[in-house]
């Protein structure tokens, strides 16, 4: 049933896949290992049960909100909820394997468009391995008010899952897509390859909510790309919270002139958790602006990394971008890191970055202990006050005040 | 005579090696207000932290009870939530975290632990507070601005007299909170503090204070001068006079900075 082009390319992938060795090393690896991690003790997922009902995906999301359609994949898959409107529009929300027979041509087009050529182990892998996968679709000058909801949920454990996302907002169309990563039980042992793919043509504008929430034992490697065409904005908010070794690789590849795009990221580890965020900032044409901030709190004996790299092309004049990385360690086991790094072919730029490590600040304990507050109070107050102009930026209420109630209410 | 309420006994206080406070006696009873005058350095800040029980601040000898209770061991919150209140001479600024969200926060903490005055402060919270933001001369916005981040050197004074009146302790220690205000805001200060001693009629403060100004309007029962870690000399209202009129000198203190300070202040911002 599986298209040739699709069932080619996959097993080409298979090949790639047995042929690379897990990266352990150079810049971009040496940091997060995961040559130390027994793969094999890993199960992939058996195929897909059919079994969950519509509403699935909002019922596993710690927030109440209306939307325009919602789909569950991985381990369980929903059928897609979607506004009748939106359906004779022309919006698409389906399983990508679905799309694959139905919507050959635009899925042909899009689908690993970004990733060709890149020898990566993991990227074979999931190219390999997904099996549902979620497929988004927003036509021609379509404006969809409310969000998108998909949501990918693990109960087994000691499988692999191999997510894959593939999002296409066409010229003009504009949408809020949420997505829900969750392991559904917090002592899970799993590990995760996900690949997610957004395409923004001329003019669109998209705003990604992303939301990690897998086990304290889940292994997570993620390649996640969106690329902003011309005159098209992206708004991308990250919260990474779930993971025993998790890497997230992020790319924004501002591809037409114009193109803007803003990341807004908040990483917290505790426990023994090692988090890696590598983020790619790459101007591939002029006139384009990026801002990305990312901040991160380190508690317990944590560990969090931040990698960060603005690339600018030669062809990328006038581009105007910002990077901005903070730290706060919360205890003296925990650790922070932050790598930023330029790369700048062109002379008529403006690029800066800026990344700092810290820790709670004594006087400001003692002035809140002073009033009252414990300990853990004070602290608490002050890791919402770092984390505030992040909140500040977030679009949808009811995210930024599970986000901050979450905070106040950990492991909630 | 009222209850004791804070009686310190020989008390040495080190910090970094130094001796800084070197057997100060204190007697502060319900209902009383004293002030503890001293010149620059004499150890007023010391003392001030020192009873908040910040770290670093280490009681080498003697005693301090608070309501009963020997506090020498107790945490800063312990100690706020036995009713114990700092005004800080230089509050700090916390970012992110606006003016009513750290009140209703301080309330909560507070109140959780088993005090049932705090319920019934809770209940009328926000009515009160905007009441009191009236009286202080405090714009309404302020209570969705981050704490003390950056507001002016009178500003940040009249939020702490803000959290006084919110958190209702039963001794205000106010280290020097009349320093860098103009007039008015100095009579705006004061008469907050005046509420908060006619609303609590057993409550107390110790007023520290480099000048006598403040004075004129929180009449202290009680004035003592601080020089060198040790109280020189205490009495009556009289001794603030004097100071006003003669000076540290009349009290063989030598004070780094100019004699009195004129009426509207050297240091004039609000
Ligand atoms: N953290 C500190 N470390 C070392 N010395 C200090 C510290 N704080 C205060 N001192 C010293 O203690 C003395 C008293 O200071 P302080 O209590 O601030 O006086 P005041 O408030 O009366 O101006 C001064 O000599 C000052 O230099
Ligand atoms: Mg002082």
């Amino acid at each position: 049933m599986t298209q040739p082009w699709l069932q080619e390319r996959r097993e080409r992938a298979a090949r790639l896949n047995t042929k690379l060795p897990v990266p352990t090393g150079g810049e971009d690896w040496r940091r997060t290992n995961f040559g130390r991690v027994d793969l094999g003790q890993f199960e992939p997922l058996p195929p897909v049960k059919n079994g969950a009902d519509q509403g699935a995906a909002s019922r596993l999301l710690p927030a109440k909100i209306v939307l325009a359609g919602e789909l569950l994949y991985g381990e369980q898959a929903s059928p897609p909820t979607l506004d009748p409107a939106l359906l004779k529009q022309g919006v698409w929300l389906t399983s990508l394997t679905k799309a694959c027979e139905e919507k050959k041509e635009l899925v042909g087009k899009y689908l690993g468009r970004g990733l060709h050529g890149r020898q990566e182990k993991f990227l074979a892998q999931n190219e390999a391995n997904w099996q549902t996968g979620v497929f988004l679709y927003i036509p021609k000058n379509t404006a969809v008010e409310l969000p998108f909801l998909l949501t990918s949920a693990l109960a087994r454990e000691d499988s692999s899952c191999f997510p894959r996302l593939l999002v296409v907002l066409d010229q003009g169309a504009k949408a809020t897509l949420l997505h829900y990563s969750a392991s559904t039980n917090q002592n899970k042992n799993n590990f995760v390859n996900g690949v997610y793919e957004v395409y923004l043509e001329e003019g669109a504008e998209l705003t990604w909510i992303d939301l990690q929430n897998w086990s304290r034992q889940t292994y997570e490697v993620a390649h996640k790309r969106v690329e902003v065409g011309r005159n098209a904005r992206l708004k991308w908010v990250i919260h990474c919270q779930g993971g025993k070794l998790a890497k997230a690789n992020i790319e924004t590849v501002l591809n037409g002139e114009g193109a803007k795009g803003e990341v807004i990221g908040l990483v917290e580890g505790k426990d023994r958790q090692h988090l890696e965020l590598c983020s790619l900032t790459h101007h591939v044409a002029p006139h384009t602006t990026a801002d990305i901030l990312i901040k991160s709190t380190a508690d317990d004996r944590a560990k969090i990394i931040f990698q960060g790299m603005i690339k600018i092309e030669k062809a990328a004049q006038q581009t105007v971008s910002y990077m901005a990385n903070h730290n706060l360690v919360l205890n003296d086991k925990a650790h922070a890191d932050s790598i930023p790094r330029l790369e700048i072919e062109a002379d008529d730029v403006k690029a800066s970055h800026g990344a700092t490590i810290g820790q709670v600040d004594r006087e400001q304990m003692f002035y809140l202990r002073s009033k009252g507050l414990d300990k853990e109070k004070a602290e608490a107050l002050l890791v919402e006050g770092f984390y505030e102009d992040v909140f500040g930026r977030v679009p949808l209420e009811s995210v930024r005040e599970w986000m901050r109630t979450h905070l106040e209410h950990p492991g909630g | 005579m009222g209850k004791e309420l804070l009686k310190i006994e020989n008390l040495h206080i080190r910090v970094e090696e130094n001796e800084i406070i070197q057997g100060l006696d204190l007697t502060v009873r319900e209902g009383e207000v004293h002030a503890v005058m001293g010149p620059n350095g004499s150890g007023k800040s010391t003392l001030a932290y020192t009873l908040m029980g910040r770290p670093g601040y280490e009681i080498t000898k003697g005693s301090v009870c608070f309501d009963g209770q020997d506090i020498r061991e107790m945490e800063p919150e312990e100690r706020a939530q036995a009713g114990l209140f700092l005004s800080f001479q230089y509050p700090i600024a916390i970012p992110g975290v606006t003016v009513g969200h750290f009140l209703m926060t301080a309330l909560a903490a507070l109140s959780e632990k088993g005090n049932g005055r705090y319920k019934e402060i809770r209940k009328t919270f926000r009515k009160d507070i905007k009441k009191y933001m009236e009286g202080l001369k405090i714009d309404p916005a302020f209570a969705q601005r981050y704490l003390n981040d950056g507001f002016s050197g009178g500003e940040k004074k009249r939020m702490e007299i803000l959290q006084l009146l919110t958190l209702q302790p039963k001794l205000a220690i106010m280290d020097e909170t009349d320093s860098g205000l103009d007039i008015d805001a100095l009579k705006v200060v004061s008469q907050g503090v005046s509420e908060y001693l006619v609303q609590n009629p057993k409550a107390s403060a110790l007023v520290i204070t480099h000048y006598q100004r403040i004075l004129n309007h929180l009449k202290p029962h009680f004035v003592h001068i601080l020089s060198k870690g040790k109280i020189i000399s205490s009495g009556g209202p009289e001794l603030a006079i004097k100071l006003e009129n003669e000076g540290y000198r009349a009290f063989g203190i030598e004070d780094r900075e100019p004699g009195p300070q004129p009426e509207g202040g050297i240091h004039g911002t609000t």
